[in-house]
């Protein structure tokens, strides 16, 4: 896959798991942003994704 | 160069998420200053004036004794309160939105602090930084100058364009009658008006979110505000949420120890209470009731962005050490999420009055 691909796939991820986040938050009664902050903290440390450099 | 690859962030503020997210933020403060007369502004400044400068000494002075009496150098000292007098505009006024306070008397106040506490800690901060480091910004006393002559032209031609609204003769009216549908022909103004002061912002040194606002203001007088609102709602609600996640990308715990965990513990403490006494004060000074002060105290808790350059800044020239660094970022992060969930446990969202 190209690198254009390969970041189409993260920011479809990281969309996904932010929003999914911010919408259980919600119901939680919790502005969304906060589901956003913690699906960037989540992200970056799970090391989900290697560098573009490393692909 | 904008940089791409989502899991090399850190340090890199020209990254294509930092990007979406700064647009993102530009037109959600756009969209306020659409709903943000001049008037409603003016009424509210001497009390803004008043609040702002409450809420940034007393943070500023925790953050700088702490430090000083715990043994740091006076000039890292200096920085910690620096990087704790800022409160994040953004997160205020996106609270307040998410919370449908925006409209509301105590919502406005708020606001106009916000944006009155934004301007200031950017005007301190070219001071700080030239005191600290003469390298950073040497004509800082010229920095002043312009942002003083900007916002002074900004507000003029704003009052100009307010009576030249009431007798419905100036330019933006010929045009409106010109087009009887308003649609893509003021969205696109909008977006000319609203790109063009945010990066005239930008170019006198003060935050890109304060033209925005700004250029919102120049639209608040004409009746096509709330259509233009309803357009820029959509590209807001898509891109600031990479804002957001942009914010939680910066925390990766493999660079961080045990100290840099207990100095944001410590960070997170003072920057709390320092901001809600120092504004709480303000407030009871300008003689607001108890509620209201308890209320614009808890919105501007949050920190952002400027204690993230100012901890980048820092830690640049070598004044914070890699743990102070990575503790002032936690500090930032935290106080974001954190604010929510103060607001929801003070019964804020039940609070105001329309």
């Amino acid at each position: 896959m190209e690198e254009i691909g390969y970041l189409m796939v993260q920011i479809f991820l990281l969309l996904f798991l932010a929003e999914s986040l911010g919408m259980l938050l919600k119901k939680a009664k919790i502005p969304e942003m906060v589901g956003y902050i913690l699906a960037g903290i989540i992200f970056i440390n799970l090391t989900i994704f290697v560098p573009l450099s490393a692909v | 160069m904008i940089h791409f690859d989502i899991a090399e962030v850190e340090g890199e503020s020209d990254h294509f998420l930092n990007v979406m997210g700064q647009v993102g933020l530009v037109f959600l403060m756009f969209g306020i200053g659409l709903e943000t007369r001049l008037s409603e502004l003016l009424d509210i400044g001497r009390t803004a004036l008043i609040v702002a400068l409450f809420s940034i000494a007393v943070p500023f002075l925790g953050g700088f004794l702490v430090y000083f009496l715990f043994g740091s150098d006076s000039n890292t000292a200096v920085m910690v309160g620096t990087a704790l007098f800022a409160s994040s505009t953004t997160i205020t006024v996106n609270l307040l939105s998410y919370y449908q306070l925006t409209d509301t008397q105590e919502g406005k106040t708020v606001i106009g602090i916000s944006i009155v506490v934004d301007i200031l800690c950017l005007i301190l901060l070219a001071v700080v930084t030239n005191l600290v480091s003469p390298v950073h910004g040497h004509a800082w006393w010229m920095n002043i100058l312009i942002i003083l002559v900007f916002i002074v032209a900004v507000f003029a031609a704003m009052a100009h364009l307010r009576h030249k609204a009431a007798h419905r003769s100036d330019l933006l009216d010929r045009f409106c009658s010109a087009v009887p549908r308003p649609g893509s022909e003021w969205f696109v103004l909008a977006c000319l008006v609203c790109f063009g002061l945010t990066a005239c912002s930008y170019l006198v040194g003060l935050s890109g979110i304060v033209g925005a606002f700004l250029a919102g203001m120049f639209f608040a007088e004409y009746e096509a505000a709330s259509r233009i609102r309803e357009q820029f709602d959509t590209l807001t609600r898509f891109l600031l949420p990479f804002f957001f996640i942009y914010v939680g990308l910066r925390l990766h715990f493999d660079v961080m120890g045990l100290n840099a965990l207990l100095m944001a513990a410590v960070l997170v403490v003072v920057a709390l209470a320092t901001k809600y006494v120092g504004a709480y004060a303000g407030c009871r000074v300008c003689r607001m009731e108890k509620s209201q002060a308890n209320f614009t105290a808890i919105c501007t808790l949050a920190r952002g962005d400027i204690a993230i350059i100012v901890a980048t800044l820092a830690h640049e020239i070598g004044l914070f050490s890699t743990n102070l660094y990575a503790a002032v970022i936690i500090m930032a992060v935290f106080t974001q999420i954190l604010v929510p969930i103060i607001m929801r446990r003070a019964g804020i969202p039940g609070q105001a009055s329309p």
